[in-house]
């Protein structure tokens, strides 16, 4: 049988059609490349919609062929005759172009994506072939109770983005501030009051412990996205064993309600982390605000703080951190000094309690083997936390692979969270927790306290005491009281007065130690600058009580026993009436004038080193705010 | 029948256009530099907390000013690997890097690796500078760095120590057990690797310096073994205090402070704590005279101190290197080295009898102070001078590889376990180690489980 006379033409059409088929799917599949290249690199492609687009329009083209072809041998031997719906005209006409030019689009983007998954192709080569790649750095920012915790989880976030042992990133996990503290630090752009220093390397993710946390930061201006949960605990209530028989016998029966009435009473107390410092004590004051167990927050607070008032200092610290106040328990428990905290509920998250239960002796330091007496009642949880993870943002660093690997790991911190139970208590509202930070705020006795140190040459003399006397100053502060740290001094004899500030009036938890640590180098050397000046110098700093160390210049110009009347004159003028202590480290006594039994109204105390009681004259000057 | 041909120029013009369209994101994506904050005319310098007295490299920093330009020195945080990853983070991506690093010489390695640094020519000539500190600089033979502040440790003594110091960083390995006991740091940072390479000795460094020939377990149990095993014994007979093995730089000034030893006492420590102890006068006999001497280690101890780094990114590279210029110049040095401590890195600084010449008035006000003898104090540190210059002369430098903080992690972890054996450890030890020091100097994270701590 011989071809017909119009067959050669066919044929030669439907090897065309045929292979123009095949190469448009071999295009498309050639155009798919990049967004497989962006699935393993996951980095952006500016036209990687344009792109989509393109490889649409070319699989179009793939099919048409083929469906026209097939509609064309139906319809032999028929009418041959296009469809009603099938473009003539003008849209035919530009088809061939618009074809060529998505084939330009997909090669333009595969030349992109070439470009922009190259490096990373090299990288992964290179992971096996040779010296790993230098990984991107990242740094999270965590509650810094959770920072051995975090450490763990960036080490297999590492581990599992890791190609051949290779690190992609390279995780740097550090303590966040105070929760009262991160607003100042995400709006002074992590910096300190002064604006002076940063507070450590600018976070590129930071866990809070709770979305409403989150939400009051992103409502109060901060300049942070959102970036979802990340974890889950349970804030439970535990009881010490001594109580237990009688939590049990209370009627109606072992419920949340009864337990925490129970502790509500005169004798016994609730221990919690400092809502200041920690989300935890922040959300279970919330908690317990939403049980009505007290009349209102004030009252709640009130009841709450007269544990760590009894406590003494030393609980003022350890209420800054979960563990710390746990040990406290073990601690004291053992030694049975303190009955209040053996009478008084532990409201923290449930795995830390069970965690010291099961192993006091390794998660205490010097703590006790045996088993840890806490009976955590099964009862539903006070309150729950819900780690949320928030991107502060820094426009001077950002890009689109930071942003990617950050989201990533947020969402892989999400995968890891522990489910909520069924039964599980909401976080406390947005609105609760403000009510609680603000009744905490009202009863917050916060103490300002402006340290000065005597910059004279004589001082090199007195430094053991100089920083014996500091330290203990340092002790008897609240991690939410302020200290600032300045120099007074002459730089040379005819010199000008010059007050030196070393550091600025900041939270005494973090600055206090770096403080005392000054004094490990600190030589002065200058010439003396008397108290008077000091205290002039000092000018209108805001402040609770200005503390100045100094040995008192025996013998010199500037002998506080010559300029007594002075001292008075500059104390009560001064534009705030904080207090001044002139902590004597010298050898020469102070001058009767300004010891505190004569010293009446004029506001400045002279006292010897050796028998200054720091903590009464401190907490003499506390008053809630 | 001739076959159709296709139109070529809209395939260019969609290729054209998609090149384009990406082009112009990414260029609208960039932070323009103007939307950097702070002035455009300032310059930016990133460093560590500055804890010298009245922080004398921040003012000395922030007062410079060029031709309108001015500098604002960040300071990051104390603990340097923290300083370090906000450096790192921030110039890796960002459209405003930092415009000077001041970095600690133990991540230029890495920061060249990165692209983070660029090459510098030295603002004075070589000669100019301590060997030493321009060689801690370079990387490839390529100066990425230009010295700033240099760190060398001395042996601090009170008492007859030179037994003492012979048998600790000497070499020596047998003989009577000398008197008095040494401080050194032993916590697991990074001050423990150079406490490490001071107790093995300078054949450790080639050992370490080529991640692609790192040494088998035989090679380094040759090399490392018998010092280590020197000093786990005298770790166990207090030779070297026990508590070391807990102790940072802090620490141990603090223990050498509070010491009033009845035996010979030695810390090594940096020159820096020189000035605490040197005003101290608890430190000074009736006659005025210093009780404790310092002498370099007796076969070098490690090279430390920062490098000025300007970004590839700079904004104002001229002004960038103004900078660098005159933080290097000697009047600054020496200021920096009589007031802050840092001890300098041009040899013109290092001459203290010389600062009256040639007008260091700064330099001077800070060694004299309020002292009623002041050039007795200026000779008493010009003699520190010199101890420390000696000391550079024959310092060790680190292994400058860019994945060296892998490299020391694993290090010490693996010696420190050794140090804290009841015994001596086997070859099959040391092959564990030598492979694992091998991953790390590639960069490859450390696998589960190992005797290595």
């Amino acid at each position: 049988m011989s071809p017909s006379g119009d067959a050669e033409p066919r044929t030669r059409e439907g090897a065309r059609d045929g292979s123009d088929a095949r190469i448009a799917a071999v295009i498309a599949l050639l155009g798919i490349l990049p967004e497989i290249g962006l699935a393993v690199t996951g980095t952006e492609l500016a036209a990687r919609w344009v792109v989509r687009i393109a490889i649409g329009v070319i699989l179009v083209a793939a099919v048409y062929r083929p469906v026209r072809d097939r509609w064309r041998r139906r319809a032999a031997g028929r009418e041959r005759r296009l469809p009603r719906w099938w473009p003539r005209g003008r849209i035919a006409a530009v088809w061939p172009s618009l074809r060529m030019g998505a084939a330009g689009v997909v090669a333009g983007g595969m030349v992109l994506a070439l470009a922009q998954t190259a490096p990373a192709g090299w990288q992964r080569l290179q992971a096996w072939i040779g010296q790993c790649p230098m990984p991107r750095e990242i740094v999270l920012s965590v509650p810094s109770y959770e920072v051995p915790a975090f450490d763990l989880l960036a080490r297999q976030f590492t581990l599992d983005r890791a190609a051949n042992r290779c690190a992609e990133t390279r995780l740097k996990v550090v303590a966040a501030p105070p929760v009262t503290g991160l607003l100042a630090a995400l709006r002074n752009g992590w910096r300190t009051p002064d604006g002076v220093r940063l507070i450590g390397p600018r976070p590129d993710l930071v866990v809070v412990e709770s979305r409403d946390i989150a939400n009051l930061l992103a409502a109060a201006g901060a300049p942070v996205e959102d970036a979802g949960p990340v974890g889950y605990a349970e804030i439970a209530v535990g009881v010490p064993e001594t109580l237990r028989n009688q939590v049990e016998r209370e009627a109606g029966g072992v419920s949340l309600d009864s337990v925490l009435r129970f502790y509500a009473r005169p004798g016994r107390n609730f221990a919690r982390p400092d809502p200041l410092i920690t989300g935890i004590g922040l959300t279970a004051t919330a908690g317990l605000n939403a049980r009505r167990v007290f009349p209102n927050p004030e009252a709640a607070e009130d009841k709450m703080r007269e544990l760590p008032e009894e406590m003494g200092d030393a609980f003022w610290k350890d209420q800054a951190d979960p563990i710390s106040l746990l040990c406290n328990l073990q601690r004291d428990y053992e030694s049975r000094r303190n009955t209040l905290l053996r009478r008084s509920a532990f409201l923290l998250p449930r795995h830390l309690m069970e965690d010291y239960n099961n192993r006091p002796g390794q998660i205490c330091p010097g703590g006790d083997q045996n088993r840890g007496r806490l009976w955590i009642p099964d009862i539903p949880s006070l309150a729950a936390l819900d780690y949320r993870a928030i991107r502060p943002a820094w426009p001077d660093r950002d890009s689109a692979g930071r942003s990617t690997v950050v989201r990533e790991l947020a969402g892989w911190l999400r995968a890891r969270a522990v489910t909520p139970a069924p039964e599980a208590q909401p976080a406390p509202a947005g609105g609760a927790l403000a009510a609680a930070m603000e009744a905490i705020g009202n009863r917050e006795q916060r103490l300002d306290l402006a340290l000065v140190l005597d910059g004279s040459g004589s001082m090199q003399r007195h430094l053991p005491v100089t920083v014996r006397a500091v330290g203990e100053i340092v002790d008897a502060l609240r991690p939410t009281d302020r200290i600032s740290l300045d120099i007074a001094r002459r730089p040379s004899r005819d010199g000008r007065p010059q007050i030196y500030n070393a550091y600025p009036s900041d939270l005494a938890g973090s600055q206090g130690g770096q403080v005392v640590g000054y004094l490990a180098q600190w030589t002065p050397r200058d010439w003396d600058l008397d108290a008077a000046s000091t205290i002039a110098g000092m000018g209108n700093r805001p402040m609770d009580v200005m503390v100045i160390v100094t040995d008192t210049s025996p013998g010199k110009q500037a002998d506080l026993r010559r300029i007594t009347a002075e001292v008075v004159e500059q104390a009560t003028g001064k534009p705030s009436d904080a207090p001044v202590y002139i902590v004597n480290v010298g050898g020469t006594a102070c001058p009767p004038a300004l010891r505190s039994d004569h010293a009446g109204e004029s506001g400045v105390f002279c006292v010897e080193a050796a028998g200054f009681d720091v903590t009464t004259a401190l907490d003499r000057l506390r008053e809630p705010r | 029948m001739t076959r159709r041909r296709r139109p070529v120029w809209p395939f260019v013009a969609g290729f054209a256009l998609t090149i384009a369209f990406s082009g112009a994101m990414s260029f609208l994506n960039r932070a323009p530099a103007g939307g950097c904050p702070g002035n455009t005319d300032e310059i930016t310098v990133a460093a560590g907390y500055d804890d010298s007295m009245d922080r004398t490299q921040r003012g000395l920093v922030n007062a410079w000013h060029d031709r309108g330009h001015t500098a604002r020195y960040v300071e990051i945080s104390r603990i340097p690997d923290e300083a370090r990853a906000e450096m790192a983070a921030t110039d890796q991506d960002g459209a405003c890097p930092y415009d000077v690093l001041v970095l600690d010489v133990a991540h230029l390695a890495e920061f060249v690796a990165n692209g983070y640094a660029s090459p510098v020519e030295l603002p004075h000539p070589a000669s100019a500078f301590m060997a030493k500190s321009v060689a801690a600089g370079q990387i490839g033979g390529t100066q990425y760095g230009v010295p700033f502040a240099a760190d060398v440790p001395l042996a601090y003594s009170i008492g007859a120590t030179g037994e003492l110091v012979s048998r600790i960083w000497g070499g020596e390995a047998s003989g009577a057990k000398p008197p008095g006991q040494a401080l050194t740091q032993l916590d697991d940072y990074e001050g423990a690797m150079v406490n490490l390479i001071e107790a093995i000795g300078p054949e450790l460094v080639p050992l370490l310096s080529d991640p692609g020939d790192m040494p088998g377990g035989a090679e380094l149990r040759a090399v490392a073994g018998p010092r280590l095993e020197a000093w786990r014994t005298a770790l166990k007979t207090g030779l070297i205090d026990g508590d070391s093995l807990d102790h940072s730089e802090g620490d141990t000034l603090r223990a050498f402070r509070s010491a009033r030893p009845p035996a010979p006492m030695v810390m090594r420590h940096w020159p820096s704590v020189f000035r605490s102890l040197w005003l101290d006068s608890r430190f000074r006999d009736a006659g005025g005279r210093l009780t404790f001497s310092y002498r370099p280690l007796p076969r070098g101890g490690v090279l430390g101190g920062s490098v000025l780094v300007i970004s590839p990114k700079t904004r104002n590279r001229a002004a960038a290197e103004s900078l660098v210029e005159h933080l290097t110049t000697p009047a600054v040095q020496a200021k920096l080295f009589a007031c802050g401590s840092y001890a300098p890195v041009l040899a013109a600084a290092y001459e203290v009898s010389e600062y009256e010449t040639r007008q260091f008035t700064e330099a001077l006000t800070c060694l004299r102070g309020d002292a009623e003898e002041p050039e007795s104090l200026v000779a008493e540190f010009g003699d520190f001078a010199q101890t420390v210059r000696r000391a550079m002369d024959g310092a060790l430098l680190r292994p400058r590889v860019p994945y060296y903080s892998r490299l020391s992690e694993t290090f010490r972890a693996c010696a420190l376990t050794v140090l804290r054996s009841a015994g001596p450890r086997d070859l099959r030890y040391y092959d564990e180690f030598a492979d694992r020091l091998r991953a790390a100097a590639e960069g490859r994270l450390p696998g589960d489980g190992s005797d290595c701590g």
